[in-house]
């Protein structure tokens, strides 16, 4: 780690940061469209999305809590969107790792909301904290940590 | 031991999460999950989503869990404490593998691994580990 300061490597600066653009961007495909992954609340460093309850996003039908899983989905996005918006400008950047602790159960047949704070970042790297609720957060489902490494610009990454 | 695995869960099966074999019932190694390449499943465009990624893993983490379990003929219910994920390469647009693998199964917890990987066995895309608290069946409340 350098001494340099963060101040010095981010550039808020940067023409047409629209964040709600940027959400449409990311959610017109893919699995966070899939999971209708919405925009709920956001600031600087960090980004709120909810998710409707759904009968195909659940364990089992029986007990209608939600997977872990598509939880973890949605957290990921709004993990990576804080790191956005703390830069404010987007970069590329890949989940390097992601921790979830369980609290409790998804309450059935109710919204499921992922908060997400990006409390660090250098040049390269993003640390992001995050809980997800429902509706409540200080009754918290899970609570999340994850690193994200910023990565330059290319068009496709070899795997 | 003539049980036979749980169903995955709905949402495994919505992202179309699926047994590699048709009756995966082999006393010793954890059974392989696989999953193919779908639109509804990327994050970047051509990549595997780190959420798809993740639900892989902790499907093959808990079904090498049941597989263990149920070779001691006793009633249980797990419940999952936490899971820490690599994620190590981009999951490319191809069919992913996915298989568990125990650490440590005891009375009251499980430390159990996962790990993905596509074309090459030897190319792992991601790990994971997971901590799984274990009870009876009767016990549970």
């Amino acid at each position: 780690m350098t001494g340099k300061s963060p101040q010095n490597e981010i550039k808020p600066e940067q023409p047409k940061f629209d964040i709600p653009e940027l959400f449409r961007i990311f959610n017109d495909f893919g699995h966070g469209g899939f999971l209708g992954i919405k925009l709920s609340e956001y600031g600087r460093g960090w980004a709120e999305f909810s998710m409707d309850w759904r009968e195909d996003l659940v364990i089992d039908t029986k007990s209608g809590i939600v997977a872990s899983s598509a939880i973890i989905s949605m957290l990921d996005h709004a993990s990576g969107f804080s790191c956005w918006l703390k830069r404010r400008h987007y970069k590329p950047i890949v989940t390097v790792d992601l921790r979830v602790d369980y609290l409790r159960p998804a309450t059935p047949n109710a919204p499921i909301y992922g908060r997400a704070e990006c409390h660090y970042m250098d040049e390269r790297l993003n640390f992001v904290r995050g809980i997800a609720h429902n509706g409540d957060p200080e009754q918290p489902i899970a609570h999340t940590h994850g690193t994200f490494l910023t990565t330059p610009m290319r068009k496709k990454t070899p795997a | 031991m003539s049980k036979i695995l749980p169903e995955l869960p709905v949402y495994a099966k919505t992202l179309g999460i699926q047994y590699a074999e048709a009756q995966p019932n082999h006393p010793s190694a954890p059974p392989i999950l696989m999953l193919a390449f779908g639109k509804k499943l990327s994050g970047r465009p051509g990549f595997l989503h780190g959420g798809v990624i993740s639900a892989l893993l902790e499907n093959a983490a808990t079904t090498a869990l049941h597989h263990t379990l149920m070779q001691r003929g006793t009633d249980y219910n797990i419940q999952q404490a936490n899971v820490t994920i690599d994620f190590i390469r981009g999951g490319m647009d191809h069919i992913t593998f996915g298989q568990g693998e125990i650490t440590r199964v005891g009375r009251s917890m499980a430390n159990i691994s996962a790990s993905l990987w596509q074309d090459d066995p030897d190319r792992i895309i991601a790990k994971a580990h997971m901590h799984y608290l274990i009870s009876d069946e009767n016990e549970a409340g």
